[in-house]
């Protein structure tokens, strides 16, 4: 290959000798002029004798010979294959190894590698070498058709190929080799992570030939498994070079892919690893399914989150004697709304809510369990339930056996009526408790408590106390559970606390406290995979390779491959997530240090390289039809009157299909948009009688000159809806006015109409005919057909007390141009709409009376007349303009007027 | 002669048997008998109503023949009335004038040509091809040739006007894009002169 400064390159250099005979190809061109326009003509013989002095003077024009001369200059440049961005790796001979490690760190610079490997390709195809692709990381069933073949039948498999979300196994592709002999030249594109059987497989490649290595600038970073922390989550990212300080971005994501929220983690410089609290509130956790370095497109970047991960389950036990009608008395009242914003709470009888195998498991009594329900309630504990106890008088005069202390038979009394002392206040908590931290409000006080028998462990079992150094709170692990005792109890009865928000804030603590246990940590079954990851970091549907997980897997049992790549596995309702980062050890992030003297090492930034040739031809054959025009024009077609024109329309017709695309044009719809949404807009349909159209927009214009004198409401001009085609959704009210000779709706049309009414528009249908008299007139049965498929609810007539009669003036009667005639209105208008009504009709030709010139004098009397009417004609705008836009809220205050007569007496 | 230059407008052979007619109608219509002088032979000599019929009979199954009528022998105070473009070889025409010449004999020779013949128009690489089978010329740069073409024609037009003169006869020149109407009358008139000095 020849190369010119890197920049272009050719394959077939022998080609561009061709390019000496280009002289020679001027001369013959200048001797083949291009073929004669044919003539009739009679006066043939007198042409005869003319004939020598005209053959010295036919020639070429000096730019068309020019012009071919290019045309063959291209041509014979394309056949000489050049390349933009050349690369010339390949020097040796022999098959082409190349080594592509597609592990979780790939994901990062993906595009590099296939841009470099696609480069390879290329080049091992243009010298005709054997490639032998090897990924690092790949399904044990992958490895059986690998074998040598050309670089045509690899480019599939190198384009499809991807990274994947688990280790690389550099030990395969040594086996791979070992039946590999002779000369042979390899390329390994490294992720830059060490893993068993690097050096090995490095001195293995070189053993055959010459290697280069290409490595990638990112490094590669990790983000593990967060722990519950405080309010929050622990965040902890691991990075494989530790220079420079850097702060990354993570991202909490819920189910749906919406950002919930973002933390910045930093590294110190010199620091690989980084950690972090995140407070977040209960409820956000709780919705959080996976956390990502923000901009890292690898598996290593994204954690999954589970149920462990999300809000405790609280299960209070109830004895039944609930006070009815009396919230506040009931003991069950202050557990049940503290733990309803915390966490999800259950409540029922002991063995129900033991059964739900909830993280915390609330007492208010003794408890007096069958031995069945005693070994479940231990084997519970076991699992790393948290017993929550408050104290109950019965409770200290006959302990059970699941306290964490030893309580003294009686319980003591402070500041009551026969007592000296006064009620005590709270002690700091000590630093060992989980409450540490927690400020103490100076109200609470305690009037009565148990007490525990004094024992060398107790201030250790301690997490709170009184003033007087008498514990409040304490605590006991067992068997991996915990056992809580809160000395007073859950109710205003013995202390202050539960009306506290310490008491909040105290039981909070607890469920972080707590350890979820959820089935798919004790469950002996296989858990099927739901969804995983791909290599980029991205949950996937899983391909048939993946296998169930085994019961309660560890990464050691079931380390993450093609088999068990990362995801969720188990149930569909409570998948558990299997994620990569508890397999990666610290050492697996170590970075290649060295490489066997010899290798080269480069790196993955490069240009994908670029055939020129077909682009060559292409604007050859660009050339060639200029050249053929330009001849025809020469021969004189175009000459011949309309033949011209079409001539010319082909060419550029022509030309144009090799040229750029054609910008769209900015759609027209959306300047409707802008201007409808720019502000509030009255609508009206055109109906096409030209008359009352321009009633309708002189009327609507009057009354929003009305509303924005008297009311917050200041629409802009009317506008005129096409109903066929206008988008209607921009609108809030829509005034129709049926003329006769109004086409009839298309099918979209009325799916349009349907469909707005629907999603929260109102319609004013006003039929106009009031002054016909009677019922139904002509506008009615027009109305009707015109509705006919329209989804119009059922209607009524308006009731006295509708909103439309007071959303902003108390309306009796609805007056337009006519007066008296009846206004319909849904019967029951949804509820998501505000209860406001999509449809209103009536007759009273409510435009014209509405319509004023520019010194707001009326177009139109109206009947029977007076300003009185008008005025209200008026006040049935705003009304309904109020109504369409506020909704149902002047509806809240139908009371009002009795509330007011009753406050003035 | 099936030759026009131009779309709309008459081939030389339609203007050609225009004028022919025309006259043939005039010359009946004063009494004088006509004929049709044809490649082969001389037709039919009439005059009357009917004269005008057979010679629109006639005229159309003539219009393949090319080259000059035969030789024939003429009656005496003939007028010998061609309408042709003229561009059969200079030489043949002199010596066919010359056998038709006898004495008493009269005659004139339209020249019938299209406006393109009159002026080369044509431009750039023309290979131009004969109506009558000669062989083609190819042309390497047609718009040098038109000085030397109107040149030229000019020379060819002077000595069909020589060997005319030399025999006495008029010779004429019109082209198809002029109205037919002076040309006719300026012949009916030189007709009608020559006539009236044979009958005297």
């Amino acid at each position: 290959m020849l190369s010119l400064a890197g920049i272009l390159g050719f394959s077939q250099p022998w080609v561009l000798v061709a390019l000496a005979a280009l002289p020679g190809l001027w001369w013959l061109l200048r001797l083949l002029p291009p073929p004669p326009q044919r003539a009739r003509f009679p006066a043939i013989a007198l042409l005869e004798g003319l004939l020598e002095r005209a053959e010295s003077a036919a020639r070429m024009p000096w730019w068309l010979l020019a012009l071919r001369m290019l045309i063959a200059a291209l041509v014979i440049l394309a056949l000489s294959d050049p390349v933009l961005a050349p690369q010339q790796r390949l020097r040796g001979k022999g098959p082409v190894v190349i080594v592509v490690d597609n592990g979780w760190a790939a994901g990062q610079d993906w595009q590099k590698r296939q841009t470099v490997l696609a480069n390879i390709l290329d080049e091992a195809q243009r010298s005709d070498r054997g490639i032998l692709v090897l990924p690092t990381a790949m399904a044990a069933t992958a490895a059986d058709g690998i074998s040598i073949k050309p670089a045509s039948d690899w480019r599939a498999v190198a384009g499809a190929m991807r990274p994947h979300p688990w280790l690389t196994d550099r030990k395969t592709p040594l086996h791979l080799l070992a039946n590999l002999s002779g000369p042979a030249e390899s390329i390994w594109l490294t992720d830059g992570l060490e893993t068993a059987g690097r050096m090995e497989l490095a001195e293995r490649l070189q053993r055959l030939g010459q290697l280069v290595v290409y490595t990638g600038q990112s490094d590669p970073m990790l983000l593990q498994e967060p722990l519950p922390a405080n309010q929050g989550l622990r965040i902890t990212a691991v990075r494989a070079v530790a220079t420079q300080p850097q702060t990354v971005e993570v991202l909490a994501t819920a189910a749906d892919g919406r950002t919930l929220a973002s933390m910045s983690l930093p590294f110190a410089a010199g620091e690989k690893r980084a950690e972090a609290s995140w407070q977040l509130p209960t409820g956000m956790v709780n919705q959080v399914q996976r956390l990502q370095l923000a901009g890292a497109n690898h598996a290593g970047g994204t954690v999954l989150l589970d149920s462990r991960w999300a809000q405790r389950t609280v299960g209070l036990v109830s004895t039944g004697n609930a006070r009815a009608g009396h919230p506040l008395l009931d003991p069950a009242h202050y557990i049940r709304s503290a733990f309803s914003g915390l966490a999800a709470f259950s409540e029922g009888e002991f063995e129900t809510v033991l059964a739900a195998n909830p993280s915390i498991l609330v007492l208010r009594e003794r408890l007096e369990p069958t031995p069945a329900l005693a070994a479940k309630l231990d084997a519970w504990l076991a699992s790393g339930g948290m017993l929550l106890r408050f104290a109950s008088a019965g409770l200290s005069e006959r302990p059970d056996s699941w306290l964490p202390v030893e309580l003294r038979p009686l319980s003591r009394s402070l500041g009551g009526t026969l007592s000296w002392d006064a009620p005590q206040k709270m002690a700091a908590f000590p630093d060992t408790s989980p409450f540490a931290g927690l400020a103490i409000p100076a109200d609470v006080s305690v009037k009565r408590q148990i007490l525990a028998e004094p024992e060398p462990g107790l201030r250790d079992k301690t997490w709170a106390s009184l003033a007087d150094g008498t514990p409040l709170v304490t605590a006991q692990q067992r068997n991996g559970g915990w056992i809580v005792l809160v000395h007073v109890s859950p109710d205003t009865d013995w202390s202050t606390l539960p009306l506290s928000g310490l008491f909040l804030e105290m039981l909070g603590r607890l469920i972080w406290l707590s350890q979820g246990s959820p089935d798919f940590l004790i469950a002996d079954q296989p858990l099927p995979p739901q969804r995983v990851l791909d290599g980029f970091g991205n949950l996937q549907d899983p391909t048939p390779d993946v296998r169930p997980l085994p019961a309660r897997p560890t990464p050691a049992l079931a380390p993450p491959s093609a088999v068990h790549p990362p995801g969720y596995y188990g149930s569909k309702q409570a998948p558990m997530a299997w994620n990569l980062a508890p397999a990666l050890t610290e050492t697996a992030l170590a970075p290649i240090s060295d490489w066997p003297g010899g290798v080269a090492v480069r790196s993955l930034d490069e240009r994908r390289s670029q055939d020129l040739g077909a682009w060559l031809l292409l604007a050859a054959l660009m050339l060639l039809l200029t050249d053929t025009v330009v001849s025809l024009w020469l021969r004189g077609h175009f000459r011949r009157s309309s033949t011209r024109a079409a001539s010319f329309g082909i060419a550029a017709m022509m030309l144009a299909t090799a040229a750029t695309q054609v910008v769209k044009p900015a759609n027209a719809s959306d300047d409707l948009a802008l201007k409808a949404t720019m502000e509030t807009h009255l609508a009206y349909v055109v109906t096409g009688d030209a008359g009352v159209d321009r009633t309708s927009a002189a009327g609507l214009n009057g009354l929003g000159k009305v509303l924005a004198a008297r009311t917050t409401i200041e629409p802009g001009p009317a506008i005129p809806i096409d109903i066929e085609r206008t988008e209607l959704a921009f609108f809030p009210l829509i005034y129709w006015p049926i003329v006769p000779g109004q086409p009839d709706l298309s099918a979209s049309a009325k799916e349009r109409v349907s469909s707005f009414l629907e999603r929260g528009g109102t319609i004013l249908f006003d039929t106009r005919d009031q002054d016909a008299g009677g019922v139904g007139g002509p506008g009615g049965a027009r109305l009707r057909s015109l509705l006919a498929g329209v989804r119009i609810p059922p209607l009524q007539p308006i009731p006295s007390d509708h909103v439309l009669t007071r959303s902003f003036y108390l309306l009796r009667d609805f007056p337009g141009r006519w007066s008296g005639g009846p206004l319909w209105v849904e019967t029951d208008a949804a509820d998501s709409r505000d209860d406001v009504s999509g449809v209103i009709i009536g007759r009273n030709d409510w435009a014209a009376a509405w319509a004023m010139d520019a010194d707001w004098r009326p177009l139109f009397p109206v009947y029977p007349g007076g300003q009185r009417q008008r005025e209200f004609a008026y006040r049935f705008g705003v009304n309904l303009a109020m109504y369409v836009l506020t909704g149902n809220y002047k509806s809240d205050q139908v009371h009002v007027p009795d509330i007011l007569k009753r406050l003035g007496q | 002669m099936q030759f026009s230059g131009a779309r709309g407008r008459h081939t030389k052979l339609d203007r050609a048997s225009v004028l022919l007619f025309a006259m043939a109608s005039l010359l009946l219509r004063s009494g004088e008998r006509v004929g049709l002088l044809c490649a082969d032979r001389t037709r039919m000599i009439r005059s009357g109503p009917q004269a005008l019929d057979h010679l629109c009979e006639m005229l159309p199954e003539q219009h393949g023949a090319t080259g000059l009528p035969i030789a024939a022998e003429l009656p005496r105070h003939a007028t010998v009335l061609a309408f042709s473009d003229t561009w059969t070889p200079l030489d043949a025409w002199d010596r066919r004038l010359t056998q038709l010449a006898r004495p008493g004999v009269r005659g004139h020779i339209v020249q019938v040509i299209d406006p393109v013949e009159a002026r080369l128009t044509m431009r750039g690489r023309v290979r131009v091809e004969g109506l009558e089978g000669e062989a083609p010329v190819l042309l390497r740069r047609a718009e040098d040739l038109t000085d030397a073409y109107s040149a030229r024609f000019a020379q060819h037009n002077e000595r069909m006007k020589t060997i005319c003169r030399r025999l006495g006869w008029r010779f004429s020149r019109h082209a198809t894009d002029h109205p037919p109407l002076p040309l006719l009358l300026g012949l009916h008139q030189a007709i009608s002169i020559d006539r009236r000095s044979v009958h005297a």
